[in-house]
């Protein structure tokens, strides 16, 4: 395309490019402190507020900005997913409950400061395990080399089908789920999904008590019935 | 380092052409789709009028043709009302978020071959993470409105949402199994050979009865049965709030028969691959295709009667929920035993 005597669209071409990468940068940097700024607000106001209704509605902003986040860092699908169970259904039923019960505005006072203790506990204790995790990947060059040993061991000894850096440059995030979910981690897939279906089990057994004393309809029997079926002569004498 | 005060001068005009640029590109799909919705409301009230031999609106303008016009200015120029017991912010929010949901789908929808706004690698998750957040709109409004009326129907509503997304998702991942995408062009171009109604027939029947169900559209619409609850979750709101719940139910009912046009009628692929069908562009088709389906919902709503709501669940949960279980284990044993997974 690019002809002899082009010197001004490749000017043209590379004052794209610039412009390209830094707006995107800058793009990319505003919408993370925009999404970042509002989950923690969100999750400051879950806290604070009063009402348990708007306490839920600023939970469900918080999975909001975090599915923001998710999606400016290109893992669209977790975004997603989170969206689906979180918003679309945990949140939902949650709100559901909330409103059913008709909770009443709690009321201000000193209820704070007696939980403060265990409060501060629990997010030492979750600051000092990020710590811990970020620390191991931090310095992580000689680690990093360790890996990659161990990941090429791995493909040529027990996994036929996986090629790390062509499956990462090539397909979607949904792609590498699947084939990491399905191979290297399908044992703790199983178990996810032993638990759930034993709490499903578990909350169908919880409410399969059948009363005699209630009358049901059988929808089957009902669609059967026909004009024959539900009339008869009957020999009465008068 | 002329290039650097180049950008430097011109980046807010930079800046504003790409943000003009999305836009218009926005209100290219916006208008559009407010012009259907109201050519919408005109068809079901034809439709139904000529299904109940009566003749619908033919007063205002060529057969009644500016009777959806003349219905917004009314609703627009009406007064608003808040309740003084509502919770004013979420209930001033409600019908926003709504309308807003029921739009934002509609980046993801082409509508032709590369006409569409955001090409979504995930582009059917988008479709159903958005949609499932409309309950919302709808479960906010009824608490918010602090009535008893409002509240029943919101709560229907919500529970009713909620246990057909369920089969929904199940029938999608079918879908899903058989085209190896989750975007939405590539679901259309893997039904070039056959449309998905074909071999895929029960789903689509379960989906479109799902879709009744996931639009409150009769005969599953218990939220506003209107004997029993007045009008259900918007019983307290008029005017504006009123308006844009109701653009945004009519917005949510084009996008599910386009999500079931794209699904299982093939997009905008032609119903034959012969010359006179290929001839009539793409967008025509789509158009043809979901304007069918929306005439199938409005004669779905003048033909039957209203379903009992733990009939509604019994179908659900009990009929749908087991039989699209059994249809993803089906279709994809036969994908793994025929080895047609690529």
């Amino acid at each position: 395309m690019v002809t002899v005597g082009s010197g001004k669209l490749e000017k043209i071409w590379r004052l794209n490019l610039y412009i390209d990468s830094k707006l995107k940068m800058n793009f990319d940097i505003s919408l993370f402190y925009l999404f970042g700024t509002l989950a923690l607000m969100s999750g400051f106001c879950t806290i604070v507020s009063k009402n348990p209704i708007h306490s839920v509605l600023f939970l469900v902003f918080v999975f909001f900005n975090v599915a923001g986040l998710l999606i400016s860092l290109g893992v669209e699908f977790l975004a997603m997913l989170f969206l689906i169970v979180y918003v679309g259904a945990v949140a939902v039923l949650f709100l559901f409950v909330m409103m059913m019960l008709n909770v009443k505005i709690s009321e201000p006072g000193n209820s704070i400061y007696r939980y403060l203790p265990i409060g501060l506990f629990v997010s030492v204790l979750f600051l000092l395990e990020i710590y811990l995790i970020v620390k191991e990947d931090l310095n992580s060059i000689e680690v990093f080399e360790f890996n990659k040993f161990e990941y090429s061991t791995f493909q040529s000894d027990f996994l036929v089908n996986t090629s790390w850096v062509e499956s990462v440059m090539s397909s979607t995030n949904v792609d590498v789920i699947g084939s990491v979910l399905f191979t290297y981690y399908s044992f703790f897939l199983i178990m996810a999904s032993i638990i759930l279906l034993v709490a499903m089990i578990g909350a169908i057994a919880l409410t399969l008590h059948r009363r005699s004393d209630v009358r049901r309809q059988d929808i089957f029997k009902q669609l059967q019935r026909d004009f024959e079926g539900a009339t008869s002569l009957v020999n009465k004498k008068i | 380092m002329l290039l650097v005060s180049l950008t430097k001068r011109f980046k807010f005009m930079i800046v504003f052409l790409i943000i003009l640029n999305v836009a218009l590109k926005s209100f290219a799909l916006i208008i559009p789709l407010l012009v259907a919705v109201a050519y919408l409301t005109l068809l079901e009230r034809k439709v139904m009028a000529s299904m109940q031999q009566r003749r619908g609106p033919n007063v205002v303008g060529l057969f009644g043709l500016l009777q959806p016009l003349a219905d917004g200015l009314k609703l627009l120029v009406k007064e608003t009302i808040l309740p003084s017991s509502a919770n004013t912010v979420i209930f001033i929010i409600a019908p926003i978020v709504t309308f807003l949901l029921a739009l934002l789908t509609w980046s993801v929808i082409p509508f032709g071959d590369n006409m569409v706004l955001i090409d979504l690698n995930v582009g059917v998750l988008f479709v159903f993470a958005i949609s499932s957040l409309g309950v919302y709109g709808i479960i906010t409004a009824g608490w918010s409105s602090n009535s008893k009326y409002a509240f029943l129907g919101a709560l229907r509503s919500a529970a009713q949402m909620v246990s057909y997304e369920v089969s929904i998702g199940l029938i999608i991942m079918c879908v899903l199994l058989c085209s190896g995408s989750l975007n939405l062009t590539e679901i259309v171009n893997a039904q070039k050979e056959i449309w998905y109604c074909v071999p895929l027939f029960p789903l689509f029947l379960m989906f479109f009865v799902s879709a009744l169900a996931e639009t409150n559209r009769a005969p599953f619409d218990l939220p506003e049965a209107e004997a029993e609850l007045v009008s259900g979750y918007n019983t307290e709101y008029a005017a504006m709030g009123f308006a844009l719940f109701f653009l945004g139910e009519y917005a949510n009912m084009i996008l599910m028969c386009s999500t079931i046009n794209i699904f299982f009628l093939g997009g905008w692929l032609p119903l034959f691959n012969l010359t006179p069908f290929n001839l009539i562009p793409g967008v025509v088709w789509f158009g043809l295709k979901t304007t069918f389906l929306l005439f199938v919902f409005v004669w779905v709503r003048a033909a039957f009667p209203r379903y009992r709501y733990d009939q509604l669940m019994r179908l659900g949960w009990k009929v749908f929920l087991p039989f699209s279980l059994g249809w993803v284990l089906f279709i994809s044993g036969i994908f793994v035993g025929l080895d047609w997974l690529s």
